[in-house]
């Protein structure tokens, strides 16, 4: 079976046919929840719910995707994720705001408590497991644009459009964030200052 | 870390522009050609690239959505329509719990086999608004509309009914709280875990059925319930739902529970929020049955029926905050950062003056206390004064008039800290940047106006060496005056009188701009302050609060700090005013009128302004030789982790010159108390206004010398604090606070006004007659088996009271006698509702507090 477009499988959805959605749900599942876990911190119930707070807003209000993207795939898929990736984002915010207040107060109490055990920690855990608790100690805003960049696989541009942010911000906040990354999993990298000097300097494509 | 120099920001954003294609042409050629040439961007580039991998293929999985859920929604395309007519329950695992277990009663509904309707189910916690009546009625409609023709009478097939603590209370949940309903539908309530949570005992008027629960045992142990491993679908039977003007009621139905700590929350379709509620249960009688009604009624008036050692007390107030009673014996300690905002008690205020009760999750109960004057005398050569004071409970009996010492009862403990006064003359000067909100929206009630007002008189206090700046913003931020001397005063008032609404709210921007003016007029030996005058509705969402938070934080260390002062009421989104507040070291205020703006303004100017300890800490040490269990009176949002206390990385609150702040204790004493033993230790920790100063510390014991005798003999600032303590709880949300008792509170708040005679105190004693009448309205619209039900509690646990007095045996019998009159009219009412088809009962119970 061919793959067909995400405006094709809208269309389909709309005249009522169950498996163009659960299509659309399957291709776009993954990176909505990692937005929404993202931005949900360690709230994966409520980023769960979340996502499908937008899948239910994509079943009630589908949006119709402009003649400017029609017949283009990566651009109706492109449409589509910003679309659903920006409903996603409010149902979160909605879901988030009423608990920030309290939620920040038990953060800022729990911070401490990480940093005691991040040290050896990294060491005895796995890399994922590092990933996971340094992703967590990112900055929500960074959480967000950094998961939209590396696993929604979003421009610039469209996370701009997708938070509502500046596209300079975004830049921003993918290089703090990937910087605060670089320095927590240095032992992780598996690079040495020195040897990454070495390949580096001798014209090796470190990568 | 690395040996090269670090790359520079704007360097490193390049960087990560080029690894993601984000460049132009010209750009990436640029990069190239400098990667080529530096030894140091290659390094960079290398790491960047090995954190992409590393962070990616850690994230390579794909995540999904669980099985059933995706099912859900599939099944609801071409569904859209009967959306809201139908309840499924869906299972909500708690964040973090692994397997929270969902179990679900099922209300027999011969034939009805519609699944896969999903109803969308919300969690969230209480800053919902309560609910307006109109909408609940509207939703009583609904329900009837949509009720199936061929719907059967039901009658749930149990009814349990937990118990408090050790006593027999009954497990109750309040869904005062549970309000706003933004679509209608109401129809169900799943129970999620929460092992954070503290105990707070709720009311339930009544409540649609419950969907699950589970929870912990004492030693923490997860208990979890599934009788339906896949739970089937649960389709209410139309339900009774009776609007009141804090939400909606309907019956508590709960499956079989193990004892437990549970959180229900408030769950329904249509974006109905809900505040997760606590309960104890610990022991769970069955009390209804198919067969059993008779033994249902007998199992519920043996509920009613007072325990040893109950007193009326645990009728009275029995929401008092949310932090828990906590043994001694376990946790000595009670650590938490001070607050010294008041906007709780001027937003409360305002609704009161509109014959509105504030909503529950408005009212901080330390923002009340602290709203009012201090009354310990100030330190003479330290920045804060420590004092304590003990004096018995104000509700150890039905009749405070009575109270007696007795070392066993219940007492209140005020800590209180003074900050140090300063006179105008010898306070830093102020470096002030005035961020005024121009938007449309502040034109309603004339709030700007209110904030020229406010700026005006302020203008006329700053000396002349002090500077003030000033930027506005609504689209977009622009400065109006830029830093100028207070020797020309007018700059600042004609630059004032050209201020008018206009446009959107772009709390950002405005900000952005004071910062910018602050940074440019920085002096680290002035007071640099922003000062934030919005009616908070910056249209900017949570992320943009979190930056915004973020960019707050970071100017306070370089010494400037922030304070909001909110303006007008309503749609006050006072949690973003507050949260920046509290980033930037300074406090929220709350503007109402020319009254609070002259305060706020003027009187507090030195107190607002001018910070004389930062990061102050308070702990409170505990003997559990005498103090058998504490609990903290409101500060809920300010727990600081115990091991913190002298860990000076941990932001907390600001100590402002002039102000005091209080923090009330409720103990229960024991042990052989002779002598004068210390029985606990009041510590303060702080760090001195000026960077770089040695942290502060002092200690005050606590002794049991400290203690009024009666509550009447305790000084007339602690009864002040502990009489505004229990109006805030009362109104934070204790419909357990009968007439009565609120009336005693009243009473009690009259006898002390005179001796204070402060007009704030006068101004308060009238809000206090004004939530007597509005709590009293709502009292009066909830169902009769409640109202009888509660009657009757409190006369089982007055009589025994009085039994154990041995006195007065007149009105002993008269208590007796009522109690059987409500006896018999429980169980005409119950007989009654046995026979209404199609009717679930209307079950709520106050039970007594936990503990």
């Amino acid at each position: 079976m061919d793959h067909p477009s995400d405006g094709e499988l809208l269309l389909r959805f709309r005249r009522g046919e169950t498996e163009a959605f659960r299509a659309l749900v399957l291709r776009h599942e993954s990176a909505l929840l990692r937005h929404a876990r993202a931005l949900a911190a360690a709230d994966r119930t409520l980023a769960e719910d979340a996502v499908q707070d937008a899948l239910i807003r994509l079943i009630e209000r589908p949006p119709t995707l402009p003649d400017s993207v029609l017949g283009e795939c990566a651009s109706e898929h492109a449409y589509l994720a910003a679309w659903l990736h920006k409903v996603t984002r409010n149902a979160c915010m909605d879901r988030l705001r009423s608990e920030s207040r309290r939620r920040r107060r038990e953060n800022e109490r729990a911070a401490p408590e990480l940093d005691v055990l991040r040290h050896d920690a990294v060491e005895h855990d796995d890399t994922k497991a590092a990933v996971e608790r340094e992703m967590a100690r990112l900055s929500p805003e960074q959480r967000e644009v950094l998961a939209l960049r590396l696993f929604a696989d979003r421009s610039y541009a469209e996370i701009a459009e997708i938070t509502g942010k500046k596209v300079g911000t975004v830049g921003w906040l993918i290089s703090t964030g990937l910087r605060a990354l670089s320095r927590e999993l240095e032992p992780l990298l598996g690079l040495e200052d020195e040897r990454a000097e070495r390949i580096t300097s001798i014209g090796g494509r470190a990568s | 870390m690395s040996g090269h120099e670090e790359l520079g920001q704007r360097e490193h954003e390049r960087l990560c522009g080029y690894v993601f294609g984000e460049l132009t042409e010209a750009e990436r050629a640029d990069v190239e050609r400098e990667l080529a040439r530096s030894p140091a961007l290659r390094a960079e580039h290398a790491k960047l690239v090995r954190t992409l991998e590393v962070v990616g293929a850690a994230g390579s999985e794909p995540l999904a959505l669980s099985e059933p859920a995706r099912e859900e929604l599939v099944a609801a395309v071409g569904g859209a329509r009967d959306w809201n007519g139908r309840a499924t329950l869906r299972l909500a695992a708690a964040a973090g719990i692994a397997a929270a277990a969902l179990v679900v009663i099922r209300l027999a509904r011969p034939g009805d086999r519609d699944v896969g309707r999903a109803e969308r189910l919300h969690l969230a916690d209480g800053t919902a608004p309560a609910c307006a009546p109109e909408a609940a009625a509207a939703l009583q409609t609904q329900l009837a509309a949509t009720t199936p023709p061929t719907a059967q009478p039901t009658r749930p097939e149990a009814i349990y009914i937990g118990r408090f603590g050790s006593k027999p209370g009954v497990s109750v949940i309040d869904l005062n709280s549970f309000g706003q309903t933004q679509a209608p539908g109401v129809s169900s309530f799943s129970g999620t875990l929460d092992r954070t949570s503290g105990l707070g005992a709720y009311n339930v008027p009544n409540l649609g059925g419950f969907g699950g629960a589970s929870g912990f045992d004492a030693a923490g142990t997860a208990l979890s319930w599934a009788p339906h491993p896949n739970p089937p679908p649960l389709v209410f039977p139309p339900l009774s739902v009776t609007p009141y003007s804090g939400g909606v009621q309907g019956a508590l139905l709960i499956p079989p529970l193990q004892p437990g700590m549970v959180t229900i929350a408030g769950v329904a379709d249509g974006g109905l929020c809900g505040n997760p509620s606590v309960v104890q249960i610990d022991a769970i009688t069955r009390m209804l049955s198919e067969q059993g009604s008779a033994a249902a009624c007998d199992s519920i008036l043996a509920a009613c029926r007072a325990t040893s050692g109950e007193t009326p007390r645990d009728m009275y107030f029995r929401f008092w905050g949310d932090n828990p009673f906590v043994e001694a014996r376990a946790d000595r300690l009670s650590t938490f950062a001070i607050d010294q905002d008041t906007a709780s008690y001027t937003l409360a205020r305002s609704y009161l003056n509109q014959n509105q009760l504030p909503p529950p999750a408005s009212v901080r109960t330390e923002e009340f206390v602290n709203a009012f004057r201090p009354y310990v005398e100030p330190p003479q050569n330290d920045a804060l004064a420590l004092t304590c004071e003990l004096a018995p409970s104000r509700f150890p009996t039905a009749d405070p008039a009575s109270v007696e010492f007795a070392p066993q009862q219940r007492w209140t403990l005020a800590c209180n800290v003074r900050g140090r006064d300063v006179v105008p003359q010898e306070r830093a000067r102020m470096n002030l940047t005035f961020v005024v909100d121009v938007s449309g929206s502040m034109r309603e009630g004339n709030r700007l106006d209110l904030v020229k007002h406010a700026l005006g008189l302020l203008a006329g206090e700053l000396f002349a060496t002090d500077t003030v700046s000033l930027v506005t913003f609504s689209t977009e931020a622009r400065v109006v005056l830029p830093p100028t001397a207070m020797a020309n005063r007018a700059a600042l008032e004609s630059a004032l009188s050209e201020l008018s609404p206009d446009g959107g709210t772009n709390a950002e921007a405005g900000l952005v701009l004071g910062y910018a003016q602050a940074e440019a007029m920085l002096d680290p030996q002035a007071n640099n302050r922003v000062v934030l005058c919005s009616d908070g509705v910056a249209n900017i969402g949570a992320t943009e609060q979190g930056a915004l938070s973020e960019r707050v934080k970071a100017s306070r260390e370089k010494g400037i700090l922030l304070n909001t002062i909110g303006v007008g009421m309503g749609n006050l989104n006072d949690a973003l005013l507050e949260q920046l507040a509290d980033r930037g070291d300074g406090v929220c205020r709350y503007v109402d009128s020319a009254q609070e703006a002259k305060k706020v303004m003027v009187d507090e100017l030195t107190g607002t302004l001018e910070t004389i300890a930062r990061d102050v800490k308070l702990q409170v040490e505990f003997d559990p030789a005498y103090v058998l269990r504490w609990r903290q009176v409101g500060y809920e949002n300010r727990a600081v982790a115990d091991a913190d206390f002298r860990n000076d990385k941990v932001d907390a609150g600001e100590a402002q010159a002039g102000r005091q702040t209080t923090a009330l204790y409720e103990l229960d004493l024991g042990g052989a108390i002779d002598g004068d033993p210390v029985i606990g230790t009041l510590r303060a920790r702080w760090q001195p206004v000026r960077r770089g100063g040695a942290p502060q510390e002092r200690a005050l014991p606590i002794r049991i010398s400290d203690a009024a005798w009666t509550f009447g003999a305790a000084s007339a600032g602690f009864r002040r604090s502990a009489l505004v303590a229990q109006a805030a709880e009362v109104l934070r949300g204790s419909v357990h606070a009968r007439g009565d008792s609120i009336d005693a509170l009243v009473e009690e708040c009259e006898r002390l006004a005179p001796e204070l005679s402060d007009p704030a105190f006068y101004e308060f004693v009238e809000l206090v007659r004004r939530a007597r009448e509005l709590l009293n309205a709502r009292y009066a619209a909830e169902p009769e088996l409640q109202r009888l039900i509660d009657a009757l509690r409190e006369n089982s646990v007055r009589r025994q009271a009085l039994e154990q007095a041995a006195r007065d045996r007149q009105q002993l019998d008269e208590l007796q006698r009522r109690s059987s009159e409500l006896e018999a009219q429980i169980r005409q009412l119950l007989e009654a509702l046995q026979q209404e088809p199609a009717q679930t009962l209307k079950l709520g119970y106050s039970g007594s507090e936990g503990r």
